[in-house]
């Protein structure tokens, strides 16, 4: 076998792997189907840890009349 | 509420430390871990359980469980459908107005691991028992008895002493040496409760008996001694207890309010219990129980099984109206001499009286006018 054909052999496969890393790398399912995996929920617990905010979140002030968007003015 | 969803305090930080609590909001109930309410909360999944081969069986975790969930009659409502069908004569499954309205109306009340494990059940408008930390006991007042509470809640807990002077709470309730408490989980292990499929309750092979803790009890006094195997414990040891008449969908609403009754009558399930006697409650059903949901088929098969049904309170003592003996009397007097009235402890033709278009179904569980040292 001549050098040259060993060294294409060698680069095709270095290509190959390189597109499967690609491919891998790109996956945009930011929920993982395996439940065992870890996941940020950063913001999640950030909010339900905080009950002013949670509590201004979930029972939003809407007794205020008028103003901006109320179909009013 | 927003106290519901809250994982403040020292559970929540139980639980955010937990196994449970590592794996991330996220994997279990969807969104996306972003600063806006309505984008993160876009996709949630309020219960995660409801699809428990997705979540709770997932990755090697209790999948037993998982696996028996869709036969366990805690998930599957079994029980009433196979009482709807025996009593329309079919399959509720492509029936155009039973089906949906099981549905809308039944089958709110199944549960899942979470409504059991973390969350108050849905029926009951939810939220979180000890900031999401999952509790392998369920709690009593806020799980277990907020489904089964109009009946076996307060019965448990002897609140109908308000209408029967000396109503007391089932012995089983109190605190004691041998149990270590008072919780509905002493009895209904969570065998029965994973586990336990059948065509009804009574059909579950991992529902206890009263027999497998008090078997030892079986020759203790001549009462035992003549009766045992015959009459079901709660014949001797129940309080009274709720029944009802004719229930209508889709509100629930009653012809008229519950009430108290022992009643006791011929064993309507020797198949699945073997007493001659037992103790049997009027069921809610009616020929019209079902017209909310627009069904007037007039339940062709209603008189195939009685209205008078097979019933264990959970209003357990050693002394009631049966078992009395103040004077020295025999506690065999209370019931041997028990008249055949309305009052009286024995389910008898004139008790079917008030209900004629029942009789026919109830003519198999009613006993003889006589004394049952007769029969």
């Amino acid at each position: 076998m001549s050098d040259t054909s060993t060294m294409f052999r060698f680069v095709a496969l270095a290509a190959v792997l390189v597109m499967i890393g690609i491919a891998c790398s790109n996956s945009s399912d930011p929920v993982s189907d395996d439940p065992g995996q870890t996941v940020s929920s950063t913001n999640c617990i950030g909010c339900h840890t905080d009950d002013a905010r949670l509590q201004a979140t979930a029972t939003p002030d809407t007794s205020s009349g008028g103003g901006e968007g109320s179909g009013e003015g | 509420m927003w106290e519901k969803v809250s994982i403040a305090g020292n559970s929540g930080q139980d639980f955010l430390g937990s196994t449970h609590g590592q794996i991330g909001c996220i994997v279990c109930h969807g969104g996306t871990d972003v600063d806006n309410k309505d984008l993160a909360m876009d996709g949630v999944i309020r219960d995660p359980s409801a699809n428990p081969e997705q979540s709770c069986g997932g990755s090697n975790c209790h999948e037993a469980i998982v696996a028996a969930s869709p036969t366990s009659i805690h998930s599957n409502l079994t029980g009433y459908r196979t009482m709807i069908a025996a009593r329309v004569g079919h399959s509720l499954e492509g029936d155009p107005y039973l089906e949906p309205g099981f549905e809308k109306n039944c089958n709110k009340c199944h549960t899942t691991c979470g409504q059991c494990h973390i969350s108050r059940p849905h029926s009951v408008e939810g939220g979180f028992i000890a900031g999401h930390r999952f509790e392998e006991t369920p709690s009593m007042i806020n799980q277990c008895v907020a489904c089964h509470g109009s009946r076996i809640g307060e019965e448990y807990r002897g609140k109908h002493n308000d209408e029967i002077p000396g109503y007391t709470y089932d012995i089983h309730y109190r605190k004691n040496s041998v149990l270590g408490g008072k919780h509905c989980v002493n009895c209904h292990w969570g065998s029965e409760m994973h586990y336990g499929s059948g065509e009804h309750r009574y059909d579950v092979d991992e529902l206890i008996t009263c027999e497998l803790c008090h078997e030892l009890t079986q020759n203790a006094n001549v009462y035992h001694a003549t009766h045992w195997g015959d009459l079901s414990c709660h014949v001797c040891h129940a309080q009274d207890y709720k029944s009802c008449d004719a229930c209508h969908v889709p509100e629930g609403t009653l012809d008229r309010p519950s009430y108290l009754t022992f009643k006791i009558g011929k064993n309507p399930l020797p198949e699945n219990r073997p007493y001659k006697y037992v103790t049997l409650r009027h069921i809610p059903i009616a020929r019209d129980t079902y017209a909310g949901w627009g069904y007037t088929g007039n339940l062709p098969e209603f008189d195939s099984l009685p209205t008078w049904k097979y019933t264990s309170p959970h209003n357990i003592q050693r002394w009631t109206a049966r078992t009395d003996t103040t004077g020295g009397q025999s506690c065999g007097n209370a019931c041997h001499n028990s008249p055949a009235t309305a009052e009286g402890f024995f389910l008898r033709e004139i008790d079917l009286q008030e209900h004629p278009e029942e009789i026919q179904a109830n003519t198999p569980v009613i006993v003889p006018d006589t004394s049952p040292v007769l029969w």
